[in-house]
């Protein structure tokens, strides 16, 4: 038996038997540990790989394998390419892609299909993110509103880049955020917006008291306070005081 | 709860409405029965999507959700995210989500620019993001947020939702967590989380938790190396395992505060005071396992770097005062209280171990072995001791008072709780005794106060006195207060407070005596001053005149007047429970002299809506208003008042 063309057999856990050259294979730490420390004649089984899953598993790790010893002419560019094609599958091959290579222990195929979904979760909203995975939101209502309130970015209400949300206005509120010097601040109280600044008029002065008298009488009367502090480049926070009437 | 699940009654399946009672239940999915029309006319598509519509158990299999992956796994993923608003959109989802979000380190973060370059595929909903992800990345975290949870509200989910809100908006720096009895507390978990994220923690503070433990805080000390002030205050859980982890993890540790906690012993305190160089701070009450031992390897380690000490209610002995005494050679403040195994030695060791040198401030409470010796070793060997506060000492006697006076010659400012022995002698022995920057004597309290009976020689005043302060000594009267006017000329703050045995007769000569102005005056509960006292005052000292306190005192309009008339920098007034009127606030309302700042008023139930423009005019410079107990002022005016005077703060 050639060195170069040494052979592993690989039995997946619907009982189908792959063949595959020792360099492809032991891209998978798993295997290697198990080739290395067992007999190399036997067949390494692989019980929690299905044979579909395993397959492309080892397209990939032939392709890489091939890249790297320069046995295919193939630029780092369309490398990246046939990447990004071996991961346009739909969720339930991808979330077996990312097991799998849990399991087997390949770090560059778990790195890029982690990071497929991470960039599929980027840029979306909470209520997006449960619906394109089918998460359950387990919160009760409480929680979710305390995490909520911790993380107000700008869960884009009012479509524009940084916006401070302050949410149901309570009778006498007090908030505190800190946004970057970008943001605006929309204040919403009986599902009315009551009151929309930008952050950087706010940046000259060190405390605001500010009255607002309503247009009509159903609207809530806001007297707001916000004191401003800077804290690092381009950084507000902001501390707001609201004392609400209807 | 899940928008997916709410099903409104306007969009129906069916337009005969719905038949199933509960749309959750599953089973009724699966075969639809001849009863129901499935024709429907095209409407705006039902909000349920689609893979929920079939949700019966046959079908799942057909379904993916990314709750199939391990922990492990999500780990992997939720790691790889680029900034803090995705980690924050993704604590939001679930509370798996939360915790396997809030367990990532800040090196755990993958900022992996190759596979990121994938992204360029996939289509950005939101655009404009990108942009505040840029922003963000660049700062540092610089811990300049503080958090503070209290009671119900101190749970694990958000300490979890804190450590990962903060991490990219500026870091949290300061976080206090006050717990409560309840079920669902503080544990390991959200500590951890902290630990991991927020790593610029600098000050933390937990009240009564009782479910938190060295596992917790042990995860404190792993990850937020930058911590400097720790108060730890009823958490018996807490052992000497906490302390040792922290002394390991947090070197710039500066300040330690440990209240109530029975598990924590000398073994801790010893490691923090070896790892520690900083430490400056150690207040430590009631902890029974602490010894001199602990004590004794405390001031050995950080001989140069202690300045405050403040033991109450320990089990320590005279050795401990003996090692302050000898090693205390930084300490600038000291605070002995509720020490019941010390006696006269320890003070008088302590006095004359020379080591306090830089002491400058002194407070010893209920503790039975300050004598007349040991204070005045104490007042020997401490020659830069600038403040002394003496409370609940049954022992220390006149003569005591005026040989410690005279010891102590940098000696500024004596304040006498509840010490019952010192008579009117003591107290004026120890003004005439007292060194040249004696500025402030206070006593309250102390029983032993009679009035003077016999005439005081004529002395040389006391120069430098220029805060008093007596409360609540019911023995003081007017003759005292007289002798003091005469030996003390330079008062600028007085405070007379819960005294009966005062009244005009003895107060107006002290008025009259006192060569620099007055600045701040405060006659509450003393009942029987009056009218003329204020005239008298506003006269003679309201060009310098900036507080004013005559709460139970008896004053009408006329002394309102006389303020109105002379105090230009008067800005705290307090009138409160005083026979005055409405003429007597627009008295003060029509002087373009005053500038208040705070007024009460509270308690005056001759005040009535008719004051109302006054106090308006007023509130143009006012910031506080206390119109609380004021029975003739009805709600519509106070409402009249918030609304107009919006800078003010009003306690109604």
């Amino acid at each position: 038996m050639g060195s170069t063309s040494t052979k592993i057999k690989l039995r997946t856990s619907d009982q189908k038997v792959f063949e595959v050259e020792k360099a492809v294979a032991v891209q998978s730490q798993t295997i290697k540990y198990i080739y290395e420390n067992g007999c190399p004649d036997s067949v390494i089984h692989v019980h929690s790989v299905s044979g579909d899953i395993l397959s492309k598993i080892l397209d990939y790790c032939k392709k890489h394998v091939n890249s790297a010893a320069g046995k295919e002419d193939i630029s780092p560019e369309e490398l990246y390419e046939w990447d990004a094609n071996f991961v346009k599958v739909d969720q339930n091959t991808l979330f077996d892609l990312i097991l799998a290579a849990n399991c087997l222990k390949i770090e560059s195929l778990l790195d890029l299909t982690c990071q497929t979904v991470a960039n599929m979760i980027k840029g979306k909203r909470p209520e997006e993110i449960r619906t394109t995975f089918n998460i359950k939101n387990d919160y009760t209502i409480e929680a979710e509103e305390a995490v909520r309130r911790e993380n107000k970015w700008a869960f884009d209400m009012l479509g524009g880049v940084g916006t401070m949300v302050i949410e149901e206005l309570a009778d006498d509120t007090m908030s505190k955020c800190v946004t970057n010097t970008k943001s605006r601040v929309c204040v919403i109280a009986a599902n009315q917006i009551v009151m929309m600044r930008s952050i950087s008029k706010l940046a000259n002065k060190k405390s605001i008291d500010v009255y607002k008298q309503p247009q009509n009488p159903t609207t809530p009367r806001i007297k707001e306070s916000v004191k401003q502090r800077n804290v690092g480049t381009g950084f507000i926070e902001l501390f707001f005081h609201f004392k609400c009437k209807m | 709860m899940s928008k997916l699940f709410s099903f409104s009654g306007t969009d129906d399946f069916c337009p005969g409405g719905s038949i199933y009672t509960n749309p959750k239940e599953s089973s009724l999915f699966l075969s639809l029965g001849r009863h129901v029309d499935v024709y429907f006319p095209s409407r705006k598509r039902s909000r349920i999507s689609a893979p929920f519509v079939f949700s019966g158990e046959r079908f799942e299999k057909k379904k993916s959700s990314i709750e199939v992956l391990p922990d492990e796994c999500l780990f992997e993923i939720l790691r790889r995210l680029p900034g803090g608003q995705e980690r924050s959109s993704c604590a939001c989802v679930s509370r798996r989500w939360l915790t396997i979000v809030s367990n990532i380190r800040s090196n755990e973060i993958s900022d992996n620019k190759t596979t990121q370059a994938l992204d360029l595929n996939y289509e950005s909903t939101d655009k404009k993001g990108g942009d505040v992800s840029e922003v963000e990345d660049e700062d540092v975290a610089g811990g300049y947020l503080s958090r503070s949870l209290e009671g119900k509200k101190a749970t694990d989910v958000r300490l979890a939702a804190i450590a990962v809100g903060t991490a990219g908006r500026g870091g949290l720096g300061k976080l206090f967590i006050r717990g409560s009895n309840s079920s669902r507390g503080v544990t390991a978990v959200g500590l951890r989380a902290i630990s991991r994220g927020c790593p610029s923690l600098r000050v933390l503070s937990l009240w009564n938790l009782a479910t938190v433990g060295d596992g917790g805080l042990c995860e404190i000390a792993e990850g937020c190396h930058q911590l400097q002030k720790l108060d730890l205050c009823h958490c018996p859980a807490i052992t000497n395992e906490s302390l040792l982890s922290l002394a390991k993890g947090c070197p710039d540790l500066t300040d330690l505060t440990i209240e109530g906690c029975a598990n924590i012993g000398n073994e801790g305190i010893q490691a923090i005071a070896r790892c520690c160089p900083n430490l400056k701070s150690v207040s430590i009450k009631d902890c029974p396992l602490l010894g001199d031992q602990g004590i004794a390897s405390l001031l050995t380690s950080a001989s140069y770097s202690l300045s405050k000490l403040k033991l109450q209610a320990l089990n320590i002995t005279d050795v401990s005062l003996a090692v302050i005494g000898h090693y205390g050679k930084a300490v600038t403040d000291l605070s002995l209280a509720s020490l019941p195994n010390v006696t006269e030695k320890g003070f008088w060791v302590m006095g004359n171990g020379h080591g306090l040198q830089k002491l400058k401030s002194f407070t010893v409470k209920a503790c039975r072995g300050v004598t007349d010796l040991g204070l005045e070793a104490i007042g020997k060997g401490c020659p830069n001791l600038k403040q002394f506060c003496l409370g609940k000492c049954a022992f220390l006697s006149d003569n005591g008072l005026v040989s410690f006076a005279k010891a102590a010659g940098s000696l500024e400012s004596l304040e006498l709780e509840e010490c019952h022995r010192v008579t009117q002698f003591g107290f004026f022995g120890s003004l005439i005794n007292c060194g040249a920057k004696f500025k402030a004597i206070s006593l309250m309290n102390c029983l032993g106060i009679k009035d003077l009976n016999v005439g005081l020689p004529p002395l040389p005043p006391c120069e430098s006195l220029r805060s008093l302060s007596i409360r609540n000594c019911p023995g003081f009267g007017d003759a005292s207060l007289a002798a003091l006017g005469k030996l003390c000329p330079q008062l600028q703050n007085v405070e007379l407070s819960g005294l009966h045995g005062i009244t005009d007769v003895g107060f107006l000569p002290l008025l009259e005596s006192c060569e620099a102005g007055l600045v701040k005056v405060n006659l509450s509960g003393c009942p029987n001053l009056g009218d003329k006292v204020v005239c008298k005052m506003a006269d003679l000292h309201g060009r310098t005149l900036e507080m004013l306190n005559l709460d139970g005192c008896k004053i009408s309009d006329a002394g309102l007047v006389a303020i109105a008339e002379n105090c230009r920098l008067l800005s705290d007034l307090d009138v409160s429970k005083c026979t005055i009127t409405d003429s007597g606030i627009a008295a003060l309302a029509c002087s373009n002299l005053i500038d208040l700042q705070i007024l009460s008023v509270s308690g005056c139930n001759l005040v009535s809506d008719k004051s109302l423009p006054s106090l308006g005019k007023l509130g143009q410079t006012l910031l506080g208003l206390n119109l609380q107990q004021c029975k003739a002022i009805s709600s519509g005016a106070v409402d009249l008042l918030v609304e107009q005077l919006w800078r003010c703060d009003i306690l109604f």
